[in-house]
């Protein structure tokens, strides 16, 4: 009798597309075999998925898991069901839709639970996390990070530890605990180093930096924030490095220095814009609001400012707006 | 015993074993044990087969999930350590699956039946007979690799997880904790007696800032629990209904958001250390449950019926007089003596003036390679003025003096007024508190402020302020009715 596993070929080229992160190739290639044999093969479903959402395709990504779901769950294929729901939760994620995202991460949860999949547990918990931090859940927030951690500690996933600590700093930091949200990001560049991955310790010097604003020390501030715009530079990572000038341009604006803050935040709403990053956009703007209101333009800094709200609200980004409307008004507009 | 050869010829041994494995290639053949070269404990993949049906299959399946590949008579003889997946193969021998599987299996392997019926009584009878699955090929073939696949990633993850444990050691050697001022030797050497039992509780007190993480790390990860999970939780950092949850767990339902059953850290921790940070804060409900915890060594989950047992040692960690709290009934008694087993108390950083030096070169040196920056040491005065300052925040405030001056450093080495300390920290606030104003002014402005931020909830505000509930009512002015007695927050 011959065994052979279906689709064998199709396998073979995906797997080393995957291998060699070729995102764009995977999907197309399983974008031209999507009836013929990739809902078939369970691991190609999800690597089909995965690749629409390496490739920016949430939406396609989304349509697809919805298809093909059932059939995995039908078939006990339980590691691409797993995965794939995982995959669906962001995929609802990236298109803002939460709801549908939390529910997808609650079940590939409870999944990961039922198998004793420690990865997939860590991985939904830190995403709920993410999802209860977007909408103001923060200490539901933290709940959940801090659950992520252990899973993570035993599989000795270091980037999944950095990730889940750099995250928890943020929602310290937004809870106002600025001590706590510091000793998070360093626990987030420990691990980063250990994972060997630059970039989590960038995020994290970045959010260090940020911390150090928010404390009050923008000389430290911006010192921090200059070495992480130099890593992401060299990363080759715009969208943070934007988020890097913007932290030099409000450090520096801190610091009564308005000319080097417009150069700063000028080139953080450019590299924003080139690169189609709205919530970095907005952050820009809303520094070049502040500027403009320091530098006693109060007409220039309702413009910025309302451009950036408009943006928060587009991103349903409901604290930053809220926060953002309290400060036009403070501005003494109507 | 076992191991491959490429030299020798393939053929399925019925006597003996055979061993192949990633890379994909290697011919399986028979061996003996003089040419065995495989590690004893590598992952492996072990078919016991009873017929010479679907013999083909099981080394592209191994090598697929990274497994090497051995054949045996049974898996009885398996070292139970070794990470090993079984299959019991009977490919038209389906009658005789499940008396192979009672033998093979033996409860130690996961282990797996293999047929070409696609038929539910073959599969029932051979999962009754300690199967965890059944597949008939050629239909399940790609099942059967997704099941060896998963169970091939969960090896590599406990291999990851294990050597993660000894990374974490290395960081947290107890010997490579810096100074040697008395007072910080008779700390550690107490630890040190503690260390080898591992169900000793411990609390450690101590400034904020002196070390207490460290040293329950140090405990945990030189101790017999180090191969489990060391987790941590701040018990001032969520109010008192998550932070149940979150130690406990919950089931489906407990409460409105409980949409799915989630394990608490105790059931996390199993096999590991609990450490509790800032344990002064937990609410006497709380403390309670924990005290059951403790006491029992199984806990409930919120909504739950069903007892769990946890395997669990409890470090707690306090910066606040809980003696005092004690007295002032802000909490238990028999909890705070179940906890103080094995108190250690950690010095401040001015009782251990001769090892600040120590620790500041030692940060530089961190800082330094962190950022890339060139800086050789201190200065003469540097060092003077080191030894010379209070640090009131301990060795947290050395560290971020030393990092903060590595950061904005302009010369070769670090000169005195290079340390001086940054400008006052201000926290997030909605608006300015009085200033300048009398100190109980600003300190009710503040009280008052996030009394308003936590939408009029006291225990929460008393939580976020850092300061016990009877202390901040005192401070509203609102405090009539309750004892006088500071529950022992700062």
């Amino acid at each position: 009798m011959t065994l052979q596993l279906p689709h064998g070929e199709l396998r073979t080229q995906a797997a080393a597309l995957a291998r060699a992160a070729a995102w764009a190739e995977l999907a197309s290639l399983l974008g031209e075999h999507a009836d013929d044999g990739v809902r078939e093969v369970a691991e190609l479903v999800t690597l089909r998925a995965e690749s629409l959402m390496r490739t920016g395709q949430p939406r396609e990504a989304r349509g697809w898991l919805a298809d093909t779901l059932p059939e995995l769950a039908r078939t006990r294929e339980h590691v691409a069901l797993r995965r794939a729901t995982n995959l669906l939760g962001a995929a609802h994620f990236a298109l803002g839709e939460l709801e549908a995202a939390r529910e997808a991460f609650e079940r590939a949860l409870e999944l990961g639970q039922e198998d004793e999949d420690d990865l997939t547990v860590a991985r939904a918990t830190n995403n709920l996390g993410a999802i209860a931090n977007v909408r103001g859940r923060r200490e539901q927030a933290l709940a959940l990070y801090q659950l992520a951690i252990p899973a993570y500690q035993r599989l000795g996933n270091a980037l999944g530890l950095a990730q889940s600590f750099h995250n928890m700093a943020i929602t310290f930091r937004d809870l106002g605990q600025l001590g706590r949200a510091d000793e998070c990001e360093r626990r987030a560049i420990e691990f980063g180093r250990q994972a060997g991955s630059a970039h989590v310790v960038a995020l994290a010097q970045l959010g260090r930096a940020d911390l150090s604003l928010r404390g009050g020390d923008a000389v430290l501030a911006e010192a921090g924030a200059r070495h992480a715009a130099r890593s992401f530079a060299e990363l080759g990572d715009p969208i943070n490095q934007a988020d890097a000038l913007r932290v030099i341009g409000a450090a520096v604006l801190a610091q009564g220095r308005h000319e080097a803050a417009r150069v700063a935040l000028d080139s953080a709403l450019a590299l924003a814009r080139a690169h189609g990053s709205a919530l970095h956009e907005a952050e820009a703007r809303r520094g070049l609001a502040e500027l403009h209101a320091a530098a006693g333009d109060p007409s220039g800094a309702r413009a910025h400012a309302e451009a950036a709200l408009h943006l928060f609200e587009r991103l349903e980004a409901a604290t930053e707006a809220d926060e953002l409307r309290g400060w036009i008004a403070g501005q003494g507009g109507d | 015993m076992v191991s491959g050869s490429a030299s020798r010829p393939a053929a399925p041994p019925r006597r003996g074993a055979t061993s192949a494995g990633a890379p994909a290639g290697e011919p399986v053949g028979p061996a003996d044990a003089a040419d065995a070269p495989e590690p004893a404990l590598a992952p492996r993949l072990v078919v016991v087969p009873l017929s010479d049906s679907f013999a083909e299959a099981w080394l592209p399946l191994a090598s697929d999930a990274g497994l090497r590949l051995q054949t045996a008579d049974s898996l009885a003889a398996i070292d139970p350590r070794a990470p090993v997946i079984g299959l019991v193969a009977a490919g038209g021998m389906e009658d005789a699956l499940p008396a192979a599987l009672r033998a093979a299996a033996a409860g130690q392997v996961e282990v797996a039946a293999v047929g070409a019926l696609a038929c539910h009584r073959t599969a029932v009878a051979a999962m009754r007979a300690g199967a965890a699955d059944y597949f008939a090929l050629p239909a399940d073939l790609d099942r059967l690799r997704s099941w060896l696949m998963e169970r091939a990633e969960r090896f590599r993850e406990r291999a990851q997880g294990l050597a993660f444990a000894e990374t974490e050691a290395r960081k947290y050697r107890f010997d490579g904790i810096l100074g040697e001022s008395p007072a910080l030797m008779r700390a550690l050497g107490l630890a040190a007696r503690v260390i080898p039992h591992p169900n000793v509780t411990v609390l450690i007190t101590g400034e904020t800032g002196t070390g207490k993480e460290l040293l329950a790390r140090a405990i945990h990860y030189n101790g017999p629990r180090r191969t489990g999970a060391f987790v941590d939780i701040n018990c001032a950092a969520l109010p008192e209904t998550l932070l149940e949850s979150e130690l406990f767990g919950h089931e489906k339902g407990a409460f409105t958001d409980a949409s799915a059953a989630k394990p608490g850290l105790f059931e996390l921790a199993d096999g590991g250390t609990l450490f509790l940070d800032e344990i002064g804060h937990l609410a006497l409900p709380l403390q309670a449950k924990l005290l059951r915890a403790l006491q029992e060594r199984q806990i409930r989950r919120v909504g739950g019926t069903r007892t769990i047992a946890v395997d669990v040692r409890i470090i707690a960690a306090t910066h606040v007089d809980l003696a005092a709290a004690v007295r002032a009934g802000a909490f238990r008694e028999d909890l705070y003596y179940r906890l103080t087993v094995v108190p250690i108390e950690l010095p401040p950083l001015r009782a251990r003036q001769r090892d600040v030096v120590v620790l500041a070169r030692h940060f530089l040196a961190r800082s330094a390679a962190e950022y890339g920056v060139p800086i050789a040491g201190f200065t003469q005065a540097a060092e003077r003025q080191l030894r010379e300052r209070d640090w009131p925040g301990n060795v947290r405030e050395l560290r971020n003096a030393v990092e903060r001056a590595v950061l904005l450093a302009a010369g070769p080495a670090l000169d005195a007024p290079d340390l001086e300390p940054p400008p006052s920290p201000r926290g997030v606030t909605d608006g300015g508190l009085p200033f300048p104003a009398p100190l109980d002014e600003i300190v009710h402005a503040a009280a008052v402020r996030m009394l308003e931020r936590c939408g009029g909830n006291k225990s929460e505000t008393a939580r976020r302020l850092g300061i016990s509930r009877p202390r901040l009512l005192r401070i509203l002015g609102e405090d009539d009715e309750l004892p006088a007695t500071d529950a022992g927050a700062p």
